[in-house]
């Protein structure tokens, strides 16, 4: 995509529907309702609560499904606003006090893809040296993080100066990828913040890699960023605190990007969590085709999608690829040693995956699986096209 | 719309490598050393080279054929076995050996995957056939570019082994240049090695350029190399040292150590050393998949193949030293996943201690 990603969009309009599996927003724990089929709830309102985050629903209407694994809300008015104008500034004593607790009633969850608690994250972080603002994105073809961080640096820089404050932290630091152009840009919008260049190439905003880059080695296995002092915050998680402090909006606004390579068409949004795929394809006038594709996340950790797939917190993209071609045949490993040296941790993904095939598991494996974020760097380089990432989702899933 | 493939996971992105991809490039680095060897001896081989290369792509196609039922090739890496073997055999082996030793290769060494197949290198495979079923075929140098005397033509390196003497009997420059000739007191007439074995620079460029192209490994391939002259260097200096001392009476370091460095790059840049360090140290399958366990493998190959020069009746030990590395190419890499393993249970047990402990 040629010159600077432009501002997030809001949604050209309204879907009719908005629908939340309350497994895939459950994190940290279990999610019990709210609402109660009949309802009426307006934009913003809590409709589940859960020990680290609760849920919000993102446009007003009414209820029309609650239980304990999905809640259905019929959207209106059809004319309402998005997005919603919110409660209005929060005063500090409702934020800073107890600011975990801040973040789990505006239901944070990480917002780079992986959905940790963020009130969990940041309890854990007390006492943590450095705020840094995780901007360093890298999954081929997505942009959202950019855009929000080049458009709207305000929100990000409240979001990020209200987490500080709440810690005690006096220094923030803003991982993005190596480009001189966009960390000057960067620099610029940021003054008080201390902009680090994470390398260019997928995954360098892995928070092992950005940690490899702000001790300067790679970090003992097992560590937490924050057991050495730092406090990793995806930038889209900082926007929504600063959209949370600045106009009392909890964590209902989905920023991502949706592209169809195959058409041209790369737009960056603002859309409501609990869309349907489907809905938001149709309104920007790409539903797919026939012999198309839907990965959410990302074509490097992503996962494949359905147009009733709806979009969660975690969803940073929406992607239409030819179904074609995804994955070659698979063949016999040729020990090529390919897999070996994409590793960004020098783990040895062929090797695990053959222990994973013979259990009981020792030790070595154990110690192997739990170091793989799974980022897929092996697999995508598989000369054999064996489905080495599957194969250690399927571990860990085992293991967890 | 068709509903996901639930095979279909991430990533959804692949690089262009392929098997394919990799065996093409390694075929353009031998055929140009092939090709220059032609140019300087022998055009007559250049039709032999691709004809055998023709005769792996037919065993291969058969072979699917009969074993998996298709009309088709599975990556057409026969072909690259076959050239890797007819450029490191004399260019006087008759052609029904050769397929033969081609047969041996594809089929016990190329085609077979999987958990059960030989992890040895196809082309050493096929060249190890040879050296016991054609045992003179497999020596025999005659007839190459030298006249045919049948008793005293010999290799560069054929003749360094039989006179056990450190001192220069050849001219570097020949070798660099892979332009062999002239005798040794009139009892040897120099003749060329293997095609393969030719142009050690080239070679080495050809090397050099498969690292940048990510077809291959540097750690194998330097390791044995880096190994076997720190080898040839420790086994080779008393007999330096004792040069030294019956030609000017004394022992001077400067001296010892130009002999010693001059019998150090004759052996790097003669016989088969450079060749396999670049199309054998590094071949797939066979090779250790993880890092130390390249660079181990490297190493093995590289004291093993300065042993067997050293102390054995063999003038050249590519084939015994990579075998046996090959041989140990699963232990090194288990090796290596366990040790990898316990680094991290310790790191992740020490940093997880104070987090429980807090909790």
């Amino acid at each position: 995509m040629a010159g600077r990603p432009a501002s997030p969009q809001p949604l050209p309009a309204l879907p009719r529907e908005l629908v939340y599996p309350l497994r895939e927003h459950a994190r940290g724990g279990a999610l019990s309702p709210a609402v109660q089929v009949g309802d009426t709830v307006p934009a913003g309102a809590v409709i589940a609560h859960g020990p680290a985050a609760d849920l919000h629903v993102a446009l007003a209407g009414r209820i029309t499904t609650a239980n304990p694994t999905e809640i259905r809300v019929a959207v209106a008015p059809a004319d309402q606003p998005w997005p919603p104008p919110g409660r209005g500034p929060r005063p500090d004593a409702e934020i800073l006090p107890d600011f975990p607790g801040f973040l789990a009633r505006i239901g944070l969850l990480g917002m780079g893809g992986a959905r940790f608690p963020a009130a969990v994250k940041v309890r854990a972080s007390a006492g943590a040296k450095a705020l840094v603002i995780n901007g360093c994105e890298c999954e081929p073809g997505i942009t959202i993080d950019q855009a929000v961080l080049l458009n709207e640096s305000a929100l990000v820089a409240l979001g990020a100066r209200t987490t500080a404050r709440a810690l005690g932290v006096q220094r923030i630091l803003l991982a993005v990828r190596e480009d001189a152009g966009l960390v000057a840009d960067l620099r610029r919008l940021y003054a008080d913040v201390e902009v680090v260049p994470c390398g260019r190439q997928y995954p360098a905003g892995a928070e092992k890699l950005i940690l490899r880059r702000l001790i300067g080695r790679m970090p003992p296995a097992g560590v937490l960023p924050f057991q050495l002092g730092y406090l990793i915050q995806n930038a889209v998680s900082l926007r929504t605190v600063g959209r949370a402090v600045q106009d009392g909006l909890p964590s209902i606004e989905r920023p991502l990007t949706v592209a169809v390579p195959a058409r041209g068409i790369h737009r960056d949004l603002i859309v409501p969590v609990g869309m349907a795929i489907g809905d938001l394809l149709a309104q920007l006038g790409c539903p797919p085709g026939p012999g198309d594709a839907l990965v959410v996340g990302g074509l490097m950790m992503g996962a494949p999608a359905t147009p009733e797939t709806t979009l969660h917190k975690g969803t940073t993209s929406v992607l239409v690829v030819p179904a074609a071609g995804l994955r070659g045949r698979e063949r016999s490993c040729v020990r090529c040693g390919a897999c070996f040296d994409a590793c960004p941790l020098g783990l040895h993904p062929i090797l695990l995956t053959e222990a994973l095939a013979r259990p009981p598991w020792s030790a070595a494996t154990r110690a192997q699986l739990a170091e793989c974020f799974l980022c897929g760097c092996c697999d995508a380089v598989c000369p054999a096209s064996i489905p080495l990432a599957q194969r250690l989702r399927e571990g860990k899933n085992a293991c967890a | 719309m068709p509903a996901p493939e639930s095979a279909v996971g991430a990533p959804f992105v692949h690089t262009e490598t392929s098997v394919v991809r990799m065996n093409l490039w390694l075929l353009a680095g031998l055929t140009l050393v092939a090709a220059l060897y032609a140019m300087v001896y022998s055009p007559a081989f250049l039709l032999k080279y691709v004809l055998v290369m023709a005769l792996g792509l037919a065993i291969e196609f058969v072979y699917v054929l009969l074993a998996e039922g298709r009309l088709a090739w599975r990556s057409g890496g026969s072909a690259t076995t076959a050239a890797i073997l007819v450029a490191s055999l004399p260019p006087a082996m008759p052609l029904l050996p050769l397929v033969f030793a081609l047969l041996v290769a594809v089929v016990l060494g190329r085609m077979p995957t999987g958990a059960r197949a030989l992890q040895l290198n196809p082309a050493l495979l096929g060249r190890l056939f040879l050296m016991l079923a054609y045992n003179q075929e497999i020596v025999n140098w005659i007839g190459a570019a030298a006249p045919p005397d049948g008793v005293t033509s010999a290799t560069p390196l054929e003749v360094f082994h039989a006179e056990d003497s450190p001192t220069a009997i050849y001219s570097l420059g020949m070798l660099v240049t892979g332009r062999i000739h002239g005798d040794w007191e009139g009892l040897y007439q120099f003749v060329p090695g293997s095609p393969g074995e030719m142009f050690t620079p080239v070679i080495l460029l050809v090397g050099v350029a498969l690292v940048w192209r990510g077809v291959m490994d540097w750690r194998p391939g330097a390791s044995f190399l880096v190994t076997f002259a720190a080898a040839c260097a420790v086994l080779y200096a008393p007999q330096a040292k004792a040069h030294i001392v019956d030609a000017g009476g004394g022992f001077a370091l400067g001296p010892f150590a130009a002999t010693l460095g001059a019998t150090v790059l004759f052996n790097l840049l003669s016989g088969a050393v450079v060749f396999a360090a670049v199309f054998i140290a590094g071949a797939p399958k066979s090779t250790p998949g993880t890092k130390a366990g390249r660079l181990a493998a490297g190493g093995v190959a590289g004291i093993t193949d300065a042993l067997i020069r050293r102390y054995t009746n063999y003038s050249e030990g590519i084939v015994f030293s990579f075998l046996l590395a090959n041989l140990l190419a699963p232990t090194l890499d288990r090796l290596a996943y366990r040790l990898r393993g316990w680094r991290l249970s310790r790191q992740q047990a020490a940093w997880q201690r104070p987090r429980a402990a807090s909790a």
